[in-house]
């Protein structure tokens, strides 16, 4: 043992007093809080498994190298959606344990494999799955916990986000998830994390992590936040697929439960669109932070598409006004600058107030986004009617009627100094999804024209709904300049070595 | 034994068939056109739709080759036959590994003497239960008015999954689907309205998982169901389905009881008068009528399904026939606190013996 890792090396503690409660228990407080680590975890560095042979012997979870008759189902059921992307892995490791990662990221390092991480693997990219190296599947690692005194969960890195979601229901408690429950929060968190209300909680999601236990290139458990080991803390917040250690469990500061969520939808025509994020574009920054305006284009609805005049009736505009209200009546009066303006007057079809629960909101959001074949790219923009207009052409084009663009107000936000660092007044993604392999080229290339002309209006992207695999050379531009600097000095700090795969690269 | 060629509306036509038959063989000195061939080959399919096995074989050549592409270890009337015997002998085996339910027939072709024939074909191993539904191209070589050869292309690599033995290990991988919302040993998240998995039959697992695949059960009216549809999908096909099912099997079971609360003698009086005949007195479950188990499900979970027939959510479907004949159980459960009153008596009366 070196001197060096000692000195950052949390104290151990032992694993049976681990205090994680049951779903009907009651509330923890006191050592929340203490670093946790089974003591036979700080062992295995020094003595790392050198085989797939010995690296099964030693974990509780599961070892599967590539050649087992077991391997390709394994390797398919690390992926979410029904694209299964042709990248190899050597070994899949999914760990019981905080110390099965140790003891994978051990083997790999021992063996010049290089590693990466899966929680859900709900990727758009499949950016965790690389050929060669070891990919470490903590999604089994799903235990949460929560101090209602401090509002603080601590969540293992296996949790998705509807599991953390109705979780703290119970306790008046919610949490910036993805705006589809079924996201794991890992990966979403580390990549920024565009979640739910973030306007008022948090801006990205990431930002309500106070500290990540992780394991380093190195094999080392740490515990990370804002004091200690601060350049982790620095990269945790955002690098996301980039990161170079393995996160094992987030501990996250929680909002109370708006009490009367609720939301306001209006849809228009398709050439209405202009008009609409006009609207929202001059409304924007007077909105009441706790106001999510989200807008979508969908399939025409039949009985909207039979009293459609004119063309483009195959698909209509929805914007969305959610708020996370306490009371009807902050509500209403949340919404009431959309309500009263004139844009609104425009919409074929309104429903005002419908009670939505975060469940509800879920079944609003997976309802479009079922599992199929698919692929994301995005950005951020303050030109929002330049890149409207280009959206607007784009989706006449689309050769699926699962492809849905979303645009969502942002405003003008600021962050804390972290790998997150880009964003715009608008955020414009644009989703494809389809269901036969046949499609992936006319989808993909739809995708990738549309956001190739939409590139002039871009002020950043987000990293988590990049198209990582057509425009791999670009990541650099999911990061403000300094910060993608930073991280690339970081990681040549603390994994000189490159135990852990870089940025996905096509 | 004649399922595998027999189409159903075909079974009515015997009689036609064996005009068909005999005007063949009245023709068996001529020179066969195109549609003479094309007759041979339908009259070859009539005879079986009539199962008249010795008319069919009449079509036959005495020396018939009959040649099913497919890996014969695992296939069992996959490989080369013979004569008549052999073909007896292939249906024979054929009828011993698979179940067939149902054929179809789309086109007919002639290149030279060669009749190929294409169709789909849905059926299921006997001793696996795994489902499969291929196409196939049957191509008759024809011969002085007799079928010389007969080869059957399909996608045998189907039909094997479909009897390979369900696999434990790969339905491991394939519960790390499941994990997040079930538990990471199937025990359920009541938080997630996902029920614990290890007392659900096994039988019931698979028709239910299929269910979710086919979108006979979920939609997106009903939204766990709706995650359900894309995550049993995901499941790459009907022997990742029995692979997962044998996985969760190994789960060690659990049991906690979560009466809902409500009226036990009231639950027993309905139970017995309205459940107990399909579900068993001591809801055990009558595999033979579909009906699964309940004891030691939890009541929540059964309460959830309870609404769901009660509403149409569930048991609507034309293809769900169990989930229709559950729907309409539900008629003469009147409200909501006949249905608490019903999970009630079955929690209690049913606490595994551990």
């Amino acid at each position: 043992m070196n001197k060096k890792s000692e000195k950052n090396r949390k104290p151990v503690v032992n694993s049976g007093r681990r205090r994680f409660i049951e779903k009907a228990g009651g509330l923890v407080t006191g050592s929340l809080l203490l670093p946790r680590l089974s003591p036979a975890a700080t062992l295995i560095r020094n003595n790392p498994a050198k085989t797939v042979a010995a690296l099964k012997s030693r974990v509780a979870g599961t070892v599967v190298e590539r050649g087992s008759p077991v391997y390709e189902p394994w390797r398919q059921s690390m992926i979410w959606q029904f694209r299964k992307f042709k990248r190899y892995p050597d070994v899949i490791v999914q760990a019981e344990t905080e110390a099965d990662v140790v003891e994978a990221v051990n083997y790999a390092r021992n063996n010049n494999l290089k590693i990466t991480t899966r929680s859900g693997g709900h990727s758009w990219s499949g950016c965790y799955l690389r050929d060669g190296g070891v990919l470490v599947d903590v999604s089994r690692m799903q235990k949460i916990e929560v101090d209602t005194r401090t509002r603080i969960a601590v969540v293992e890195a296996g949790v998705i986000g509807r599991g953390l979601s109705e979780y703290l229901r119970p306790y008046g408690l919610a949490f910036p998830t993805a705006h589809c429950g079924m996201v794991p929060l890992s990966g979403f968190l580390l990549g920024g994390g565009l979640g739910l209300n973030s306007g008022a909680w948090g801006g990205m999601s990431v930002f309500n992590i106070v500290g990540l236990d992780v394991v380093t290139a190195e094999g080392e458990l740490l515990h990370v936040n804002e004091n200690r080991n601060t350049d982790l803390f620095w990269a945790a917040r955002g690098a996301g697929p980039g990161l170079f250690f393995t996160v094992t469990r987030f501990y996250v500061r929680c909002h109370p439960l708006p009490r009367a969520i609720s939301t306001d939808y209006y849809t228009f025509h398709y050439s209405d669109m202009l008009q609409v994020v006009e609207m929202v574009e001059e409304l924007g920054p007077s909105l009441d932070p706790n106001l999510e305006v989200l807008t979508v284009v969908v399939p025409a609805p039949p009985d909207l598409a039979a009293q459609c005049e004119g063309s483009q009736c195959g698909r209509v505009v929805v914007m969305t006004a959610i708020t996370f209200a306490d009371t009807a009546a902050q509500a209403k009066q949340m919404m009431s600058p959309i309500a009263g303006h004139p844009t609104s007057k425009l919409a074929l079809a309104t429903l005002n107030s419908r009670p939505t629960p975060v469940e509800v909101l879920y079944q609003d959001n997976e309802g479009p986004f079922p599992q199929r074949r698919a692929r994301a790219d995005n950005i951020y923009t303050n030109n929002i009617l330049d890149s409207t207009g280009v959206l607007s052409k784009h989706m006449l084009l689309s050769p699926s009627d699962g492809n849905t663009p979303v645009i969502l107000w942002r405003g003008d936000l600021t962050f804390p100094d972290a790998a997150c660092s880009t964003t715009g007044l608008f955020y414009l993604a644009g989703y494809a999804q389809w269901d036969h392999a046949a499609d992936d080229h006319a989808n993909q290339d739809w995708l990738k024209n549309f956001y190739d002309e939409m590139r002039p209006f871009a002020s950043g992207y987000y990293i988590n709904e990049f198209d990582r695999e057509t425009r791999s050379d670009m990541t650099y531009a999911c990061f403000a300049p300094e910060n993608w600097e930073k991280l690339d000095k970081l990681r040549r700090q603390y994994d000189p070595d490159g135990v852990y795969h870089d940025f996905l690269s096509v | 034994m004649w399922d595998f060629l027999t189409m159903p509306e075909q079974r009515k036509h015997g009689t036609r068939s064996l005009v068909a038959v005999i005007s063949c063989l009245l023709a068996l000195t001529c020179i066969a056109s195109e549609d003479a061939m094309v007759k041979i080959t339908r009259d070859f399919y009539g005879a079986f739709a009539a199962h008249e096995m010795d008319k069919a074989l009449s079509l036959l050549s005495p020396d018939v080759v009959w040649v099913f592409y497919g890996p014969e270890d695992v296939i069992d009337y996959a490989g080369t036959y013979k004569g008549h015997e052999g073909v007896r002998q292939f249906f024979t085996d054929e009828e011993r590994t698979v179940d067939i339910s149902e054929v179809t027939r789309d086109y007919f072709a002639v290149d030279g003497n060669v009749v190929i024939v294409t169709g789909r074909q849905k059926g299921a191993g006997k001793m696996t239960g795994g489902e499969y539904d291929v196409g196939w191209s049957h191509l008759f070589t024809i011969e002085n008015n007799r079928i010389v050869k007969l080869e059957v292309i399909t996608d045998s690599a189907a039909i094997m999954e479909a009897l390979l033995p369900a696999d434990i290990a790969r339905g491991k991988a394939y519960y790390t689907t499941c994990a997040a919302c079930h538990g990471i040993n199937g025990e359920g998240n009541p938080n997630m309205h996902a029920p614990r998995l290890t007392l659900l039959d096994s039988d019931y697992l698979r028709r239910q998982l299929r269910n979710f695949r086919q979108m006979v059960r979920g939609g997106v009216t009903d939204f766990y169901g709706w995650q359900m549809n894309g995550r049993a999908t995901a499941l790459p096909g009907d022997r990742a389905i029995r692979d997962v099912v044998a996985y969760i099997d190994t789960l060690p079971d659990t049991y906690a009881s979560d009466s809902p609360g409500g009226d036990i003698s009231q639950g027993k009086r309905l139970y017995d008068s309205y459940c107990a005949s399909c579900h068993g007195g001591k809801a055990e479950g009558i595999p033979v009528l579909n009906a699964p188990p309940l004891a030691g499900l939890e009541g929540w979970y059964q309460l959830e399904q309870l609404r769901k027939f009660k509403a149409g959510t569930r048991g609507s479907h034309e293809a769900d026939t169990p989930g229709q004949q559950m729907k309409a159980a539900m008629t003469p459960i009147k409200d909501e606190q006949a249905m608490i009153d019903i999970v009630a008596y079955i929690n209690s009366i049913l606490l595994p013996d551990t």
